[in-house]
């Protein structure tokens, strides 16, 4: 396995880790994502810029 | 031969954002199906806290003033975050956008309930055993589209009931047989 292949696996088990054992992140992973569905890019910037 | 390079990393870089963002989604999907209930985006495992009521049917009324309910279909065992609409006594569910590709891609729900109606839904803390029924005919069809329109402010009308892009499913107390029904 190249290092390059290693280190693409290592950062999709690291963002699986952070995002599943840091409370908060998912919720605002999700929340972010459902503004995004509901109104748009506005509806993101308007939920990060609160 | 530097374009190339700048190329590279872009191309590096992208790869790298698209490959979070699909591991974190994955991550919140996979975790949401093995929860007890669902999370806001994704479909959950089945509803097991809460007190499950039985006996005579309860006065929805309450349901007013409750926007959002959790409901689990027995088969297959998934839930998901529903809007819901207490009409003449009665509490119905809403599915918008069918017909579409959302509903080929996304809302596999509705068609499993038709199938086999029977249902756990949680509301207020409390598991409920229920039966799934399509409406698309009646005199209730009105009523509800009303009601919905005026709770979430988003016009739904008969019309798109007639359509098929809009299904309506009434909450209706549980029965022995396991398929779903269409009334």
């Amino acid at each position: 396995m190249s290092r390059f292949s290693i280190t693409l696996v290592g950062l999709a088990i690291f963002t699986v880790v952070i995002v599943l054992f840091i409370p908060g992140v998912g919720d605002t992973i999700e929340a972010s994502l459902l503004r995004l569905l509901a109104n748009g890019p506005r509806g993101l910037i308007n939920f990060w810029s609160r | 031969m530097k374009f190339r390079t700048l190329f590279k990393k872009l191309s590096i870089s992208i790869g790298a954002i698209l490959l979070i963002f699909v591991s974190a989604l994955s991550a919140l999907a996979v975790s949401a199906r093995f929860a007890d209930g669902p999370s806001v985006i994704f479909a959950g495992g089945p509803l097991e806290a809460g007190e499950l009521v039985t006996g005579p049917e309860p006065d929805w009324g309450f349901a007013r003033e409750i926007n959002l309910i959790e409901l689990q279909l027995l088969e297959p065992p998934r839930s998901r975050i529903l809007w819901v609409a207490d009409y003449e006594g009665k509490l119905y569910l809403n599915s918008n956008y069918m017909g579409g590709l959302r509903q080929r891609l996304w809302k596999k729900w509705p068609g499993e309930a038709e199938k086999d109606g029977r249902a756990i839904l949680r509301i207020d803390g409390k598991r409920y055993e229920r039966q799934l029924v399509r409406i698309k005919t009646g005199d209730a069809i009105e009523g509800v589209t009303k009601e919905f329109t005026r709770k979430y402010g988003v016009a739904m009308t008969p019309e798109e009931v007639e359509k098929e892009e809009l299904w309506l499913f009434e909450l209706a107390p549980p029965r022995t047989s396991g398929s779903g029904v269409i009334r």
